[in-house]
């Protein structure tokens, strides 16, 4: 039998690895975040000088959670990362909903070959199908040029370098994390139980509705914090499709990283994105213990 | 249609094929109103196939479903008048006892008054009342049970269809809820098709049972005519344990060496045949006691059953048979006995 000892060394892994991963980059940021910028290397303040009197003397700074209070720049990243990211996993949801319930309920040796074209192009790297885009949505670009051969449109839109640019491009970006774990509820689902509302006198748009969906929610939480956190930090959909209305806290982490050098206030800004992360978190760690009180 | 006057459902002709294999295979049934009648046969004979296309899950390849004269063949199974009671219950995980009972009622529009109404009457008839807001995890397996009875006849179905109704059930549960189930059948007076592997299930709830094998219907009749009148030696088989003997045309008769036991022309058509008889008609015989037949035997083993005993007896010929008897019956293990039995006890069986 496992001894005791073997079940705390187990337990400790995770642990060790949040601390490694986690916890001492945090400290990290925190200890950068509270001194001030340098033209130099390491290129931040030590927080700790020796004063001339002798003594160790503490010169950290709050300087950089003021800029990002009283800068309304970050204000309106955060604004802008929050809007966009809401708007990608409300359309994700939307999207994803019919194509993981078609999924699920297709025959069995068809599952697999459609899965497989959801998750297939995973297989290109990222940058480049979100390069592609940039083909499709430029004004002389395909589908300018498609809506324009058959009259809908006189002029070409102007999608490219705008937020429906950023939102097309999110939304196809993060679509499969959404479709898997929908997929993986939907194909869970007790037969007999769809088959019973059926028997009941429910339409087969009642049956969803009323059993499919609500059984399916935890696949759609999931799915919905696999979407929102990621395109909460995303700074290369913006960057690439976004125009200059685009600014979310992904664009302005890199800018004061790279383009400002001023990592004090890059990482309080990476600090306050953890923050408003852990709320979603907080909010699936509650609803999953009230799942397990009433399972 | 020279239908019978007194049929409510109606099956006709109906087949259902998955691939080459005919699940039902060309079935007729008549159900009479307010009768139950039960589907009875081994896993794979095609009756919960038969029960799922009367209600509508399993579309048939050929053949009518009719209620009351009405076609519903082509009808979905949300659009039939007839409500079905799952074997795993079906029941829906998320909604308490009440809102599965109403759900169903729910989809028919009526007013919310009405519905919670009937709901009430559903909740008293499954004894379910203080269960009301419950979950159905939170029920044992007899309340689960009560509750998918409760939601299928909450809409007022015009034909009840049960697939195993007590088969998740285990064995002592079984029994008390089979009574309550006879009980509630009874009083709600639906008329009911059932399917069961369980030939005590059948016995005891069917007002008529419908032996099915390899898709087609071996016989038909009232509980006591399949057990006393078994069309053939595998219906019989279904029923408990039977002595068997083979028997052999003898002067246009037929004869039984094992049990020395000739019976006159007219009982066996074939030049060979089985002769039945089940263990509970045969008796231990006392000394001046006497029998339409008897035979002798010693006594091989002998098991207390409880309610009863059953003896292993070894026949002058070597062929052994069971002896189902009043469990004060004597008759230790090695011990001859004479053993009687009735002239009607004996079912000659073809095949």
């Amino acid at each position: 039998m496992k001894s005791p000892a073997f079940v705390r060394g187990v337990a400790l892994l995770p642990l060790g690895w949040m601390s490694v991963f986690l916890l001492l980059p945090v400290a990290i940021l925190l200890r950068v975040s509270l001194s001030e910028p340098r033209f130099e290397q390491p290129p931040y303040s030590d927080l700790f000088a020796l004063a001339e009197s002798g003594r160790w003397a503490f010169e950290g700074t709050l300087q950089a959670w003021r800029w990002l209070l009283e800068d309304p720049t970050y204000r309106d990243a955060l604004l802008g990362s929050l809007t966009m990211a809401s708007l990608t996993t409300t359309a994700c949801l939307l999207l994803a909903l019919p194509m993981a319930w078609a999924i699920a309920r297709a025959p069995l040796g068809w599952r697999t070959p459609l899965l497989l074209a959801v998750i297939l192009p995973f297989w290109t790297s990222f940058l480049i199908r979100v390069y592609a885009w940039i083909g499709l949505l430029k004004p002389e670009g395909l589908i300018n040029a498609a809506l324009m051969a058959t009259g809908l449109i006189e002029q070409p839109l102007l999608i490219l370098h705008s937020n429906a640019a950023v939102l097309i491009g999110m939304t196809y970006a993060y679509l499969p994390f959404m479709i898997l774990p929908l997929y993986a509820t939907f194909s869970r689902l007790d037969e007999d139980q769809l088959q019973a509302a059926a028997d009941l006198g429910a339409t087969p748009w009642q049956t969803f509705w009323r059993i499919s969906l609500p059984l399916a929610w935890p696949g759609a939480v999931a799915g919905c914090l696999l979407v929102f956190i990621p395109a909460m930090g995303e700074f290369v959909v913006p960057d690439l499709l976004g125009g200059p209305e685009s600014y979310m806290l992904g664009t302005a982490l890199w800018n004061e990283f790279f383009r400002n050098a001023d990592w004090p206030t890059a990482s309080a800004l990476a600090l306050t994105m953890l923050v408003v992360l852990l709320a979603p978190l907080a909010l699936l760690q509650r609803l999953q213990r009230r799942d397990e009180v009433v399972s | 249609m020279g239908a019978d006057p007194a049929t409510f459902l109606r099956i006709e002709g109906i087949t259902r094929r998955f691939g080459q294999v005919a699940a039902v295979d060309a079935v007729d049934l008549d159900v009479a109103r307010g009768e139950t009648l039960c589907l009875l046969g081994p896993s794979g004979c095609g009756k919960s196939t038969l029960l799922r296309t009367i209600a509508g899950l399993e579309a048939p390849d050929s053949g009518r479903i009719l209620i009351d004269g009405e076609d519903v063949t082509t009808l979905p199974p949300h659009r039939r008048p007839m409500n079905m009671m799952f074997q795993s219950y079906a029941l829906f995980p998320h909604m308490s006892v009440r809102r599965n009972i109403a759900f169903g009622l729910e989809r028919q529009r009526l007013a919310r008054a009405a519905i919670a109404e009937r709901v009430d009457e559903m909740l008293a008839l499954a004894s379910l009342e203080a269960l009301a807001d419950r979950r159905p995890h939170q029920l044992s397996g007899g309340q689960r049970q009560r509750l998918a009875l409760a939601r299928a006849l909450a809409r007022h179905p015009r034909v009840l269809l049960l697939d195993e109704p007590l088969a998740a059930l285990d064995r002592q549960l079984r029994e008390r809820t089979r009574t309550e189930l006879a009980a509630i059948l009874e009083r709600v007076g639906v008329t009911c098709v059932l399917v069961t592997h369980d030939q005590e299930e059948a016995l005891t709830l069917a007002d008529r049972i419908a032996v099915m094998r390899q898709g087609r219907v071996a016989q038909i009749g009232t509980p006591s005519e399949i057990y006393d009148e078994p069309a053939d030696r595998a219906v019989a088989e279904l029923f408990g344990t039977l002595n068997l003997f083979q028997a052999t045309a003898r002067n246009g008769g037929l004869h039984c060496a094992s049990l020395g036991l000739s019976l006159p022309a007219g009982t066996g058509q074939a030049d060979a045949a089985t002769v039945a008889i089940r263990p509970e008609r045969l008796r231990i015989l006392d000394g001046d006691e006497h029998c339409d037949h008897e035979v002798q035997a010693r006594v091989l083993r002998n098991e207390f059953l409880g309610a009863s005993r059953l003896l292993l007896l070894r026949l002058p010929d070597g062929a052994t048979m069971r002896l189902l008897t009043d469990p004060r019956t004597r008759g230790e293990p090695g011990t001859d006995v004479r053993v009687g039995f009735d002239a009607d006890a004996v079912r000659v069986l073809t095949q």
